[in-house]
């Protein structure tokens, strides 16, 4: 998303205060994630830490909206994570790059440095799939801590779209 | 990553900033449906060999020099994956100007043979200078550059601009 010549756009809360579109989420160790403004449009209130992906309609009020994945995609979407339990027909921020905690579906290993991808089958939270380490079309996270009490796992999101698995 | 209409991004003055290539900003406009809506602006290298049109759709490509890169081409059929963009203004040929690359803008579409409506994925077109609707309608693919969001339906021969939202990413023709 940023090359040569090319500069984030950046904060405008301390310019206008109120709803906009994208800024960065500190947390309490210092690290951060950046997060983006979507529409809630899955009927539901959302958990915080779950994964969506970003859907587009044609009406401004709605639009760009998250959904839950109900198959698998063979192209890139983008996909992110719940910042908050989110209201149904609301808007909320959802993290899309950084470190921030994630609900987690960690396989036979599930350790830190393991990849992790959004799979069709289970979207309740971010799938370790065996093989990883290997990093595939799919996965857009990565595994940074290799338990927590808390239930909700940190990772490091990489910020760029992704398939989603069966 | 897209932005919402209620998304507020600092309006910058063109002339206040150097016209750098590939240099990117966002901005708010008032749209054609009275709205003050966000869009993503580029600036890239006409080298379609041709002035362009407004509203019209391009092919975002790459060139070695660096007095011509990056660049806009006319659309053309691609197995990989390359970004699309619509011509904010009349650029001359061989000059830098500013494209629309993500978000809302009037972006010339197609409804000679199926209609564009509302919340239809649009995509892009080999040689051709239009959006058209999706092989199925409500159906994103690989393809898939944006959603149709104008309340006025495409539906002739004559190709016209409509408000649409870019999706903002590369795809295929």
């Amino acid at each position: 998303m940023i090359g040569p010549g090319i500069v984030r756009p950046f904060d405008t809360l301390a310019f206008v205060g109120g709803v906009q579109g994208v800024k960065t989420f500190e947390n309490s160790d210092g690290t951060s994630f950046d997060a983006v403004r979507l529409f809630n449009a899955t009927g539901v209130a959302l958990t915080a830490g779950r994964p969506y992906i970003v859907g587009y309609d044609g009406d401004e009020e709605t639009n760009p909206f998250v959904f839950v994945a109900v198959a698998a995609l063979a192209f890139p979407v983008w996909q992110v994570i719940a910042v908050n339990a989110t209201p149904v027909a609301a808007w909320d921020w959802f993290g899309y790059r950084g470190i921030m905690p994630v609900v987690a579906i960690l396989g036979t290993t599930g350790i830190k440095d393991d990849h992790f991808h959004l799979s069709a089958a289970a979207p309740t939270g971010l799938t370790e799939a065996a093989g990883q380490p290997a990093r595939t079309l799919a996965t857009i996270g990565v595994l940074t801590e290799t338990a927590n009490p808390a239930g909700n796992y940190r990772f490091n999101l990489y910020g760029e779209r992704a398939q989603v698995a069966a | 990553m897209p932005r919402a209409q209620y998304d507020h991004p600092e309006t910058f003055d063109d002339q206040a900033f150097a016209k750098r290539a590939g240099f990117e900003r966002w901005e708010n406009y008032p749209a054609v449906n009275g709205q003050m809506l966000p869009r993503k602006l580029k600036f890239l290298y006409n080298g379609t060999g041709g002035a362009l049109t407004p509203g019209n759709v391009y092919q975002m490509i790459y060139d070695g020099d660096v007095g011509l890169n990056p660049a806009v081409q006319a659309v053309a059929t691609q197995t990989i994956a390359l970004p699309l963009c619509v011509a904010k203004d009349a650029t001359p040929a061989a000059s830098f100007g500013w494209f629309v690359t993500e978000g809302y803008c009037e972006a010339l579409c197609d409804g000679n043979a199926v209609d564009c409506d509302k919340d239809d994925y649009l995509t892009g077109i080999n040689a051709q200078a239009f959006f058209r609707q999706e092989a199925a309608a409500t159906v994103r693919t690989a393809k898939t550059v944006a959603i149709y969001a104008d309340p006025t339906a495409e539906t002739d021969a004559t190709p016209s601009t409509r408000l649409v939202y870019l999706l903002g990413y590369p795809v295929t023709v």
